[in-house]
């Protein structure tokens, strides 16, 4: 079966194939570089009703985000829209998620071989906020056929990387059938929200901790007052306030290492445009200069919170970040919202002020089987949450601490090894020797003998205590894991008698010494295991 | 060594491990059983080892490691050490299955291979 040829998919124009699944139902697939080539009707009818739906792709591609080049997926079932789906290329660099001592690697890596960790990538879902994708009628069907676009589009742009962004677990049943395809399931940062249930921000702040609690007060009475702030609210911002602003959200993209969009300038220009109902702005002014704007989309009780902007100058001084968000759940109290969705990233106020976490997922594969394999492995390296402290916390809740191998736990195997060994030599010096033990009486002499040596209880007690680490470490990792990481213990003689008697070590011991640390690297690297 | 004698101290190890295994298998259960403390929280180790020392089953395992304990000494009193430790290291196999059957402990393919290497790479090391 011939799937949609190059110069169809070229011309951007409208695209018609009819082909068969197997169940003999007609799928018809309509490919477009615009949405407005797509009727608003068909593709409203099927993908899910959400702010970020057609009209936000059309201002999307009215703004030229150089970035990314889009196509949307429309499929007909029978002639009737059943499935749509949106996705877009872009040179995806493999470490826009890492932070830190990993990022200055992988920056060092850039530079020796650049492109190494730039690949060509067509991800379904959209660049702004979680993906979404809509399917009705016999929806296996009709995602194997949106599946099917996807692969012949990336066939025909010579895509490295398919992937699916961003999507809520909602969707794990649909995209079950990836696994076979050869992608992996990664988590990605998660989605934050709010349920706002509060006569006003009082009843909000009680529902805080104490320590939040004070510490919003506190700020608040710094401010209030003392700096006065003007808070304006409008559909649209022209010239120069649109000027002043978007350099506002410049500023918080410099200042954030992980961006994964800049939106250009006329993207808040064209917003107001396509969604004059939905779109609001929030300007704050301090003496008519502007400090902090806010653009939002609103559609009945439901407030998604999209981006910022700082005027970092006087942010911190004025606890503008606070200030800014007291006056927006204001607003959303007073407007009757009901949900209050924010973005990903900056999760550590977040998490103070209450939202929610949802965790997103991304499904991923290389093009090629043999970097496919090797990217399940490197892509773990490369989740968010490994380099966000407040995701990594969230990733073990209070009352259930993660049972897998952290340097902790190593420490205090390795110290219950040294404490085992210093109580077995004091139980050799400490035992007679040579008696016989294979009658009665020469086992009771053998037992009195040993009860009576100071070396032999000094032994036991250290054996005693070493029990207590050793139940630690067992409320932490499986049994398997903690006898084989144990053995490290025979490891601490040789190292030592090594280092500092230089003794020379036979080459069956270095052949032990090996397959013992070989064997612990296996185990603990297993330990971490707990992923689909 | 007389045949017979190899034979009573491999028998003597042979026991040794079993008790030991039971044992850890004890533990295990126990500590299976318990809310797990947080290392970097000192107060919360109080109640967990509140729990540990009221539990039955412990009091069992360190009876039973302390006759496997006594069987070892004795089997180290008779033969060579290094003979005693290597046929220790057989130990890892019945805790692998102990795991396995009796604590239905994920067993996957990277966990036996990594213990066999570590039982094997005690066997040279004690053996030489």
């Amino acid at each position: 079966m011939s799937l949609l040829t190059n110069e169809e998919i070229k011309d951007g124009t409208q695209t018609q194939h009819p082909s068969k699944n197997g169940a003999g139902i007609r799928f018809e697939t309509k490919i477009v570089r615009r949405i407005e080539e797509i009727p608003a009707s068909d593709w409203e009818s099927v993908y899910p009703k959400a702010l970020e739906g057609y009209r936000f792709f059309r201002t999307i591609d009215d703004s030229n985000l150089n970035q990314f080049s889009f196509h949307y997926i429309l499929i007909y079932q029978d002639g009737k829209p059943a499935g749509a789906a949106s996705c877009f290329l872009m040179n995806y660099s493999l470490d826009t998620t890492v932070q830190g001592s990993f990022k200055t690697f992988t920056s060092f890596l850039r530079r020796i071989f650049p492109g190494i960790l730039d690949s060509k990538t067509l991800m379904c879902g959209s660049p702004i906020g979680p993906g979404k994708m809509g399917v009705a009628g016999n929806t296996q069907g009709v995602f194997e056929a949106i599946y099917k676009a996807i692969e012949a589009i990336a066939e025909k742009e010579k895509v490295a990387i398919i992937a699916f962004k961003e999507f809520d677990s909602s969707y794990r049943g649909l995209f079950s059938s990836l696994a076979k395809q050869g992608f992996h399931r990664f988590d990605s940062f998660p989605n934050t929200d709010k349920e706002i249930h509060f006569e006003n921000f009082e009843a909000y702040l009680k529902s805080l901790s104490y320590k939040t609690r004070y510490d919003l007060k506190r700020k608040f009475k710094k401010v209030d007052g003392h700096v006065p702030i003007d808070l304006e609210i409008t559909h649209q911002l022209d010239g120069g306030i649109l000027e002043e602003a978007y350099g506002l959200y410049r500023q918080v993209i410099l200042k954030h290492p992980v961006a994964f969009e800049v939106l250009p300038k006329e993207f808040f220009a064209n917003v107001s445009k396509h969604m004059p109902q939905e779109t609001r702005f929030f300007l704050w002014r301090i003496r008519g200069k502007l400090v902090a704007f806010e653009f939002c989309l609103v559609s009945g009780d439901y407030f998604l919170d999209c981006y910022l902007g700082l005027d970092y100058s006087v942010a911190y001084q004025h606890h503008l970040y606070f200030v800014r968000f007291r006056d927006l759940i204001n607003w959303c109290i007073k407007n009757g919202i009901r949900r209050y969705e924010m973005g990903c990233t900056n999760y550590d106020p977040k998490k103070r002020l209450g939202f929610q976490f949802i965790p997103l997922d991304i499904y991923a594969k290389h093009r090629n089987r043999w970097i496919n394999s090797f990217l399940r492995v490197f892509c773990r390296f490369l989740e968010p949450k490994r380099f966000d402290p407040v995701l990594k916390e969230l990733d073990r809740p209070k009352d259930r601490p993660r049972k897998s191998l952290s340097w902790g736990v190593f420490f205090m195997i390795i110290l219950s090894d040294a404490v085992n060994g210093v109580a077995q030599v004091l139980m050799k010096k400490g035992l007679p020797a040579g008696m016989d033990l294979f009658s009665v009486g020469g086992l009771g002499n053998f037992l009195s003998r040993s009860a009576s040596s100071e070396l032999v209880w000094a032994g036991i007690i250290l054996y005693a205590s070493n029990f207590f680490l050793w139940m630690l470490i067992l409320s932490r990792l499986d049994l398997v894991i903690a006898i084989a990481l144990a053995s490290t213990s025979y490891l601490i003689l040789p190292i030592l008698s090594i280092a500092f008697l230089h003794e020379k070590v036979s080459l069956v011991r270095w052949a032990g010494i090996a397959l013992i640390m070989l064997g612990v690297y296996f185990v603990s690297r297993s330990s971490g295991e707990n992923k689909i | 060594m007389t045949a017979q004698k190899i034979g009573a101290i491999v028998f003597f190890v042979l026991l040794a491990e079993i008790l030991n295994t039971m044992g850890q298998f004890l533990f295990k259960k126990t500590a299976n059983s318990i809310q797990a403390p947080q290392l970097s929280h000192l107060k919360s180790y109080g109640p967990f080892f509140h729990k540990v020392l009221r539990s039955v089953w412990i009091w069992l395992g360190l009876g039973v490691m302390a006759v496997g304990l006594v069987v070892w000494l004795a089997a180290l009193s008779e033969g060579e050490l290094s003979f005693v430790y290597s046929i220790g290291s057989l130990q890892y196999i019945l805790v692998l299955l102990t795991a396995r059957f009796l604590l239905k402990e994920k067993v996957n393919r990277t966990r036996v291979i990594g213990t066999i290497l570590v039982a094997s790479g005690i066997f040279l090391i004690t053996l030489s």
